[in-house]
């Protein structure tokens, strides 16, 4: 889910040319619900070229597109089950374990790059959205004492805790936001939570702002990303710790063939037969192996001007959590 | 075995810019007859008529072995689970079709209409079909067959590009099948409704023999109620057959040529017998 979202966000250009070739109304309404930009472009270029041919096309056009909507609209909710038959389920492990790792405190200060959510069925009760995660990490912390009067200040109670999820794709924010508000967590609430939307490379927050910037499965994507780490530096407080959740390099060259042949022999063919989307998943596939190894992200992250930049591999170096501080 | 291959090794160093004719007789003296078209699964794919350039034009998606058989079972599953999902329906052709595709291409090459499709490989698309198809007669084909598209809500944009499959030509042969659907629906006079898209089905498995079509076509009716199974068993599918084996080659068509033909005329030309039994309905 938030993998794939984001490969379809950064992978305009490289759809586009696809999408041209494959059938008009059915490609419009795979990625219609997940980019804007592409499913006008084409729908508009179609649209008019039925105009000016049969009356039957526009009744057509509409008729089919409702018809191929639902049909599809069926298959888009299920990049979050792509999510699941890709990493069979243990993404949710990695971003527990990631926010073990965190282990935030409560009056900590949440700023979640890149974590828009996706649709998730109703009965997938399972949340993986960090900042979820990052307040129910606080709540279960032994010494967490909710304020009983909010807005007030209060000696016992712990100090109020927040979380900003950031993310580019507005559509992303309102699922998250929905969810949010099923659960009760609003801007006001203890602990808070508030949805923004912008780009990772200006972040719209003043600097030293926040104790902990976290960013999962987004920085793969990112154009620039020694800016992107640059924004992290100014927007921490002092003490304040950076984290990356992102897919990496496998150091033993046996897993390392192992998980290339499943790479490229299964996932594709998955996102073909689940999401109806082969392109997308070749592109993550890919795009995975471009990103830097272990040790050159965490010198990216040192030249930004962290300290005490660590990382710790997950899955034999499937994925990976760098972490640094800003001292 | 040698013979073959070594044929098919000079051939390929000359058959980079072949014209149809030439193309023509190659086929006829390496390929052989249609009885023995297992034997194309293993020695086509060294006969390579398509150029890089011509498949980036096409978005060729290469698959391998394993991809194949793994998309073969999981998308056949998902239709099964799901019909909805023609996209997997197009990827089981695509990916099983290897076997069968070269047998169609050769039957098209010995045919002189089949040679000129694949040279100029017409494309049916909204684009393609003539302005004044909406004032064709409907018992024109090409009026029966705009009344088909607007009754039913169809266009021929709807049909999914072939891009699994290497070769050019075989690519075509897929595709013509793909487009050509409709016009068999109005010829046989079939609704595409549910048990009507399975009797067409049974005809293109005996016209084509196409492994996806033969799995749809048996294993599609297993879905459907006692009375339309009892249909199909009774009616639908002894005609599929009989007018299967009967009419001409129907890939071999250039339909585009008929379009001001009378419509009992065409079936006659083609030998092409329309279903006479009861009406297939899809309660």
């Amino acid at each position: 889910m938030l993998l794939s979202r984001r490969v379809l966000r950064s992978s305009v250009s490289f759809i586009r040319g696809y999408s041209s070739t494959t059938t008009g109304s059915t490609s419009n309404n795979t990625t219609s619900s997940n980019n804007s930009y592409q499913s006008s472009s084409t729908q508009s270029s179609s649209e008019s070229k039925q105009q000016t041919h049969f009356g039957f096309k526009t009744i057509n056009a509409e008729e089919k597109e409702t018809m191929v909507k639902s049909v599809f609209d069926a298959v888009a909710s299920k990049y979050d089950v792509m999510n699941d038959a890709m990493s069979l389920g243990i993404h949710r492990l990695w971003k527990d374990e990631f926010m073990n790792t965190l282990n935030p405190v409560p009056g900590s200060h949440l700023l979640d790059v890149a974590g828009g959510t996706g649709k998730e069925e109703e009965k997938i009760k399972e949340q993986s959205d960090i900042s979820f995660r990052f307040i129910d990490k606080i709540k279960s912390n032994p010494y967490y004492l909710p304020n009983p009067h909010p807005g007030q200040l209060s000696s016992t109670a712990s100090l109020s805790s927040s979380a900003i999820v950031y993310d580019i794709n507005q559509a992303m924010l309102d699922e998250g936001q929905k969810r949010a508000i099923q659960n009760g967590y609003t801007k006001t609430s203890d602990p808070s939570i508030d949805f923004i939307q912008g780009n990772s490379e200006q972040l719209p927050f003043e600097d030293e702002s926040f104790n902990c910037y976290t960013i999962s499965f987004g920085i793969r994507n990112c154009t620039n990303i020694d800016v992107v780490l640059k924004e992290a530096y100014r927007v921490l407080k002092k003490g304040g710790r950076f984290m990356c959740l992102e897919f990496s390099q496998i150091p033993n060259p046996a897993l390392r063939f192992a998980y290339d042949q499943y790479s490229f022999n299964v996932i594709p063919i998955l996102g073909q037969m689940i999401a109806g989307d082969r392109e997308s998943y070749q592109y993550l596939v890919e795009s995975i192996r471009k990103f830097p190894t272990q040790d050159n992200f965490a010198g990216m992250i040192r030249q930004a001007g962290f300290k005490q930049v660590t990382y710790k591999n997950l899955s034999f170096g499937i994925c990976a959590i760098h972490s640094g501080w800003k001292l | 075995m040698m013979i073959r291959s070594t044929l098919q090794s000079v051939l390929r160093v000359s058959s980079t810019s072949t014209t149809s004719n030439q193309r023509c007789l190659t086929s006829l003296t390496v390929l052989q007859s249609p009885s023995s078209s297992f034997s194309y699964c293993y020695s086509t794919s060294s006969f390579n008529t398509t150029t890089t350039e011509e498949k980036k034009k096409r978005n060729v998606l290469p698959t391998n072995l394993f991809q194949k058989v793994l998309l073969g079972v999981g998308s056949s599953l998902i239709a099964m689970y799901n019909p909805g999902r023609t996209d997997m329906v197009a990827a089981l052709g695509e990916v099983s079709g290897g076997c069968v595709l070269p047998h169609l291409k050769t039957k098209m090459m010995n045919d002189s209409d089949g040679r000129w499709l694949l040279e100029h490989k017409p494309r049916i698309r909204i684009e393609t079909l003539p302005e004044q198809l909406s004032s064709l007669a409907p018992d024109t084909f090409g009026g029966a067959y705009y009344k088909f598209l607007t009754d039913n809500g169809f266009s021929p944009d709807d049909r999914a590009e072939v891009r699994m499959v290497e070769d050019d030509d075989e690519a075509y042969v897929l595709q013509r099948y793909r487009e050509v659907h409709d016009f068999w629906h109005v010829l046989a006079d079939i609704p595409p409704n549910v048990p009507g898209e399975l009797a067409i089905k049974w005809l293109e498995m005996v016209q084509t023999g196409q492994p996806m079509c033969a799995l749809s076509a048996l294993v599609g009716p297993l879905r459907l109620p006692f009375q339309q199974q009892r249909q199909l068993i009774q009616h639908t599918a002894p005609w599929a057959v009989r007018c299967g084996r009967n009419s001409k080659f129907l890939l071999n068509v250039i339909y585009e040529n008929h379009w001001n033909d009378n419509l009992i005329e065409l079936r006659k030309k083609l030998n092409f017998e329309p279903y006479s039994g009861p009406t297939i309905i899809d309660k």
